[in-house]
């Protein structure tokens, strides 16, 4: 497994292939090739989906947005350089199509940032052993997380996708969001620690 | 450094983001504190679980369904479809 830099999910070979398909794929469809298209929509229209659903949370938006999303992509990959992978352009899109919707949708001003909870864990140490060592193994503990991070109020839940999904930066983040990057680092740090919670309580059978 | 500050810094450490200046100090400050390096990896595997848990949320039959519906949509909203794009139809 090769290493990227601290913080970043780890480069895997099959992600260094997946990138050379993408570049093939790219190719033909700035070619003009439907059916490359077709490939292209198919390998990353789950993706697009992904960021809809965790954002939006309703499956009919989710199916909006990956719509849009290539309907954008099949509009401007002539433009596309291939500076970031396919996979995280098309995230982004997918990103920004969401938020535009969320915006659309919003007809008061945002409210006050909930609260979360203590910014310190109680007990940091003790607990977290039972759930590090089912993390790869359990499918159920992605079920949990998955339906934590959809019980998470808008303002976390955004941030929690676009970091640790979409590995967006701080910096792109605040932009997006149109907050200040402090502000982001302290929704991210609260909504983890939330979601630590919500796996602790899982896995000790008070969820 | 102490916790407080060690927690401020463990955001920019996890996405790979603290400055080269503090690594040192953020690093010295984990082998030494149990309850900050516990945080860190509950932090990791909460991001990773995060990651993991959006990957694949298609069937394949789901996925086929998806990107047919898509390139339907795509051929009615966009009757250039099929052609090479039209450089004056992109978006900025």
């Amino acid at each position: 497994m090769l290493q990227e830099p601290e913080g970043r999910q780890p480069m895997t070979l099959a992600s260094l292939e997946a990138r050379a398909d993408d570049r093939a794929l790219l190719r033909a469809v700035q070619g003009g090739d439907r059916e490359a298209f077709a490939r292209l929509v198919e390998l990353h229209s789950p993706r697009a989906y992904s960021v809809g659903m965790s954002m939006l949370r309703n499956e009919q938006d989710a199916r909006d947005i990956v719509q849009q999303t290539f309907l954008n992509v099949w509009r401007s990959i002539a433009d596309f350089r291939g500076e970031a992978s396919l996979s995280s352009w098309i995230g982004r899109i997918a990103t920004n199509n969401a938020l535009m919707r969320l915006r659309t949708r919003r007809r008061k001003p945002e409210e006050p940032l909930p609260e979360l909870g203590p910014d310190r864990p109680e007990h940091p140490v003790v607990d977290w052993a039972p759930i590090a060592d089912k993390l790869h193994e359990n499918a159920e503990l992605g079920l949990q997380i998955q339906r934590a991070v959809s019980e998470l109020p808008e303002a976390y839940r955004l941030v929690v996708v676009m970091a640790d999904y979409q590995e967006m930066s701080m910096r792109e983040i605040a932009d997006a969001l149109e907050i200040s990057v402090p502000n982001v680092k302290t929704r991210l740090h609260r909504a983890r620690l939330a979601l630590r919670q919500a796996l602790l309580d899982y896995v000790h059978g008070r969820a | 450094m102490n916790c407080e500050e060690m927690s401020a810094h463990l955001i920019d450490l996890l996405q790979g983001e603290l400055p080269p200046d503090l690594l040192a100090a953020t690093r010295q400050h984990l082998q030494a504190c149990p309850c900050c390096t516990a945080l860190q990896m509950s932090f990791m595997g909460v991001r990773a679980l995060v990651h993991q848990s959006m990957e694949s949320p298609l069937t394949a039959a789901e996925r086929a369904q998806l990107a047919e519906a898509v390139l339907t949509a795509i051929s009615l909203e966009d009757p250039g479809f099929g052609a090479r794009p039209d450089p004056t139809t992109r978006l900025r």
